[in-house]
């Protein structure tokens, strides 16, 4: 919920902007892995946020709130504390309801908090395993003269491998079609 | 108060819109009761070889009480001034910015050394310059004003007729605008693109003089010019010098597209103007240059005026336009007579082509009535802004506020021991009245300290003695008894609103802020004007507050990956530091978020560089909401007290933390010029509430010591 008393801004006008502008998923961040992580960090710290609120709303209310003026109520103590009592029993079965919600929101996140180290981790193995295997590959291509030579040298000593300016390859970086 | 004007060409048959106005003002400085000495060279015109005397040099009087004293020009290397002039000349508008200087030493020195110049003319201003009361400089990027400036510093006032071109960025017109006493501008326009350019610091000695305009009369019969009727005729009118620096090939280009697209259209462009070659075209009629009769005749019957310039301090044609009771269109890009249109409402504002377009539809299909109501506004406006004696009168108001403002009471501020807050509140208001004029100081009340036979004003809060005084200032709502019948204010709305609860009227007195602090200053340096958005925070740190602000710059980056936040080390101490280094080496963004240190040069720089500030940590001081006004800064903002009076008149406030909706938020406010003039030109209004001048005004007149009504743009010191 936004607000201004600008006469010449339109907040209804800006709040559907803003829904527009996260409609086009910010988190995607344009295949940006860096940026994918960090706006995943952030959007988890929302939920927690929001969370911490509800719970701190969930209880119920003990004190009459003191900008709540009502004819007659406000001038009693009594009348007060006994229609916060009222108010408390009729809500019951809500805040049981809310709380339940709350940690079963919680139980979610420390769930996709899990998921998402999980995915990391994963993430890490595979790029480990990803480079073993390419090095694998190169070492099982090329001479081991070859393998350590400068990027740019062109060999006909393996007959599989057919060097052309787009595939130069780099020692521990190539990415080209595996051997036959 | 005797006065010379300094210019580099002078005579009533000058065109030029400086040269009118140094030839107009020094005639209504003299009718003001001013001994007036106009200093000017002996070359005739801007067109004519700025190396070549034609006038004789001497002291002449014409009658009218201008003392004329024309001194003989210096030979001058025109071959390097062009090359340097060149560069100016061709510079894109993309690498005019700030406080960026756009030539170098060596060209630099070319443009300033091989301008327009008179030793002679020097010479004077060096034996006689402190004979004069005030020296006036009129325009601000010729030889006689770049060099005569620093001989005359403490008298200086300039005229500087300032757009926004490169000539406006050099270093050495940077130079002079600092050490001028004071800079008097033609419009509120002017005013803007030169605070643009310069800082706000320059608000603090500037002054809107405005710029008068005679009405043209309206013909007593219709006319025709040439073969045209323009009583028969519906049409918009172009009347001016007709070049490319003025705009006119988009004015043209724009009217070919409406007429394309509106075929049937009567609607027609005249052109009336001095030029080098006819414009034609499907509903375009070039006249050239006119008889002020015929002038007469286009501008009463012209269904609307065309002004695309976008290089001007102030437009003759909007307002004898107006004084005929027609409408105008400008171009958005131009902030003086933009400025001038959306202040009058009396016309159209367009920036591209297809705005353009649009506003010749609005002018061909709107009602009569519609198009005439615009006009009526702007002639509301244009008798609004005055002949010349007014200007004279707000020329001579104007200096002589600089030069001595008028002396004013003693006044002694009283203070409870203890109160930082209240002592800050205090020191800003003495500041304030010290610089108009009062002999003001601090006290803690009850002290031995306080000094005799001086106003008193108490800062009183629930646990103040009671303390007798003229004026009170309540800070939290309650009063001692010794406040009945005594002017009190509050200094937020917020108490004002408790005080009268309680049964007590209190005015408002806000904190006064003034944008003195920063006059004179340059950024430490241009690191963060690489083009990245750069958002900056104004509001103080805890720990949860550092890691939410992060959160929203993070949730920004997903929108726009070349970001930058600005966070000001006084603003995050202790555990808010600790956290934001923490979190940013866990959230690696070393390169994006930046602490900036206490001096004032890098604060300068980082207010100078900011697309938005952003506050979203704990309640901001007065202060911190509208130091950021002053820069022009939309600010987006959670809600709090402070915010709710000051930034939410002007800015946005969201009343619940979302990290990627606030982000969302500062992404369109960064990005949407539109919503950026909205909250930009409102910040404006709301800044002048805690303007020094404005605040001791209301203080001054409460004590029965009346000033003269602050100007909207007089600003003050601090």
């Amino acid at each position: 919920m936004i607000r201004s008393r600008n006469p010449r801004i339109d907040v209804d006008e800006l709040e559907r902007r803003i829904d527009a502008e996260l409609a086009r998923d910010p988190d995607a961040a344009g295949g940006d892995e860096r940026l994918a992580r960090l706006a995943a960090t952030v959007h988890a710290r929302a939920i927690e946020s929001q969370l911490n609120f509800a719970e701190q709303r969930s209880t119920p209310r003990s004190t009459w709130p003191v900008d709540l003026h009502v004819p007659f109520i406000s001038s009693s103590e009594r009348l007060k504390k006994a229609l916060l009592s009222i108010m408390s029993l009729a809500f019951h079965d809500q805040y049981e309801a809310n709380n339940a919600l709350i940690r079963s929101q919680r139980e979610m996140l420390a769930l996709v908090q899990t998921l998402q180290e999980r995915i990391d981790t994963l993430e890490s193995r595979l790029e480990t395993e990803r480079a073993t295997t390419r090095a694998q590959r190169i070492a099982h291509r090329l001479p081991p003269t070859v393998a350590t030579a400068a990027p740019t040298v062109a060999t006909t000593a393996s007959p599989t491998v057919i060097p052309s300016p787009s595939t130069t390859l780099r020692t521990g970086s190539v990415e080209g079609p595996p051997p036959s | 108060m005797k006065v010379a004007i300094v210019t580099p060409w002078y005579g009533r048959e000058l065109i030029g819109g400086a040269e009118r106005l140094a030839w107009e003002l020094a005639h209504a400085l003299v009718r003001a009761g001013s001994d007036v000495d106009v200093l000017t060279t002996c070359c005739r015109s801007f067109l004519d070889d700025w190396a070549s005397n034609y006038h004789r040099s001497g002291v002449s009087n014409d009658g009218t009480g201008v003392v004329l004293r024309r001194f003989p020009v210096d030979t001058r290397d025109r071959v390097a001034f062009n090359r340097a002039n060149t560069v100016l000349t061709t510079m894109p508008r993309i690498s005019l910015r700030g406080d960026h200087n756009v030539l170098d030493a060596v060209q630099t020195r070319a443009f300033v050394n091989e301008n327009i110049h008179s030793r002679a003319l020097q010479a004077h201003l060096s034996e006689a310059g402190s004979t004069y009361d005030a020296v006036i400089f009129v325009p601000y990027l010729y030889g006689p004003t770049l060099s005569g400036v620093p001989l005359v510093a403490d008298r200086a006032f300039l005229i500087p007729c300032v757009h926004d071109e490169a000539y406006a960025y050099i270093e050495p017109v940077r130079a002079v605008i600092d050490a001028v006493r004071g800079v008097l501008f033609n419009s509120v326009g002017e005013e803007e693109t030169a605070t643009a350019i310069y800082g706000p610091g320059l608000l603090a000695k500037s002054r809107v003089i405005g710029h008068a305009v005679e009405p043209v009369p309206p013909p007593p019969a219709p006319i025709a010019v040439g073969s045209f009727a323009p009583h028969r005729s519906r049409y918009v009118l172009y009347l001016g010098r007709q070049d490319s620096s003025k705009n006119i090939d988009f004015l043209i280009e724009a009217f070919r597209t409406f007429r394309e697209r509106r075929v049937g259209s009567s609607l027609q462009l005249v052109l009336a103007g001095p030029r080098s070659a006819a414009h034609s075209g499907d509903g375009i009629l070039d006249l050239g240059a006119v008889s002020e009769s015929a002038k007469a005749a286009l501008l009463t019957y012209a269904r609307a005026l065309a002004q695309p310039s976008i290089h001007e301090s102030f437009s003759r044609a909007i307002y004898e336009s107006w004084y005929a009771r027609r409408p105008v269109m400008v171009h958005g890009e131009c902030r003086a007579t933009s400025r001038a249109v959306e202040d009058a409402g009396g016309g159209w504002i367009g920036t591209t082509l297809e705005d353009w377009v649009r506003m010749f539809a609005a002018v061909d299909e709107s009602a009569d009535e519609a198009v005439d109501a615009l006009g009526e506004h702007g002639w509301a406006a244009a008798l609004d802004n005055g002949a010349w004696d007014v200007v004279a009168r707000r020329t001579l108001d104007a200096i002589a506020m600089r030069l001595a403002p008028p002396a004013g009471p003693r006044i002694e501020n009283l203070v409870p021991l203890g109160d930082a807050g209240i002592a800050r509140y205090a020191q800003s208001l003495t500041e304030a009245l010290n610089a108009s004029g009062a002999d003001a100081a601090v006290s803690i009340a009850g002290s031995a300290h306080a000094r005799p036979n001086a106003r008193t004003i108490a800062h009183v809060n629930g646990a103040s003695a009671p303390v007798p005084a003229d004026i009170y200032v309540a800070h939290d709502g309650e009063l001692p008894a010794p406040a009945q019948g005594r002017p009190v204010f509050a200094p937020s709305h917020g108490i004002a609103a408790q005080l009268e609860e309680a049964g007590i009227v209190a005015r408002v007195l806000h904190e006064a802020v003034s944008p003195a602090q920063w006059q004179g200053l340059r950024p430490a340096h241009e690191r963060w004007l690489d083009g990245k958005d750069v958002l900056l925070s104004i509001a103080p740190l805890g720990a949860d507050e550092a890691r939410r602000l992060l959160d929203t710059f993070v949730a920004y980056l997903g929108f726009v990956r070349d970001a930058r936040l600005l966070v000001f080390s006084e603003d995050c101490e202790g555990d808010a530091y600790e956290t934001l280094l923490r979190e940013r080496a866990e959230l690696d963004l070393h390169n994006e978020v930046v602490i900036v240190g206490d001096a004032p040069a890098e604060r300068y720089a980082a207010y100078r560089a900011a697309a938005v500030a952003l506050a979203v940590g704990r309640p901001l001081s007065v202060a911190s909401a509208v130091t950021p006004l002053w820069f022009d800064l939309p600010i987006v903002a959670l809600g709090d007290v402070t915010v709710m009076e000051t930034i939410e008149a002007c800015g946005i406030v969201a009343d619940t933390f979302d990290a990627r909706r606030m982000a969302a938020l500062v992404r369109i406010v960064a990005s949407d010029a539109r919503i950026r003039a909205a909250m930009v030109g409102e910040g404006r209004r709301v800044r002048m509430r805690y303007a020094p001048s404005v605040v001791a005004t209301v203080v001054l007149e409460a004590l029965g010591e009346p000033r003269h009504t602050t100007q909207t743009a007089d600003v003050g010191g601090g």
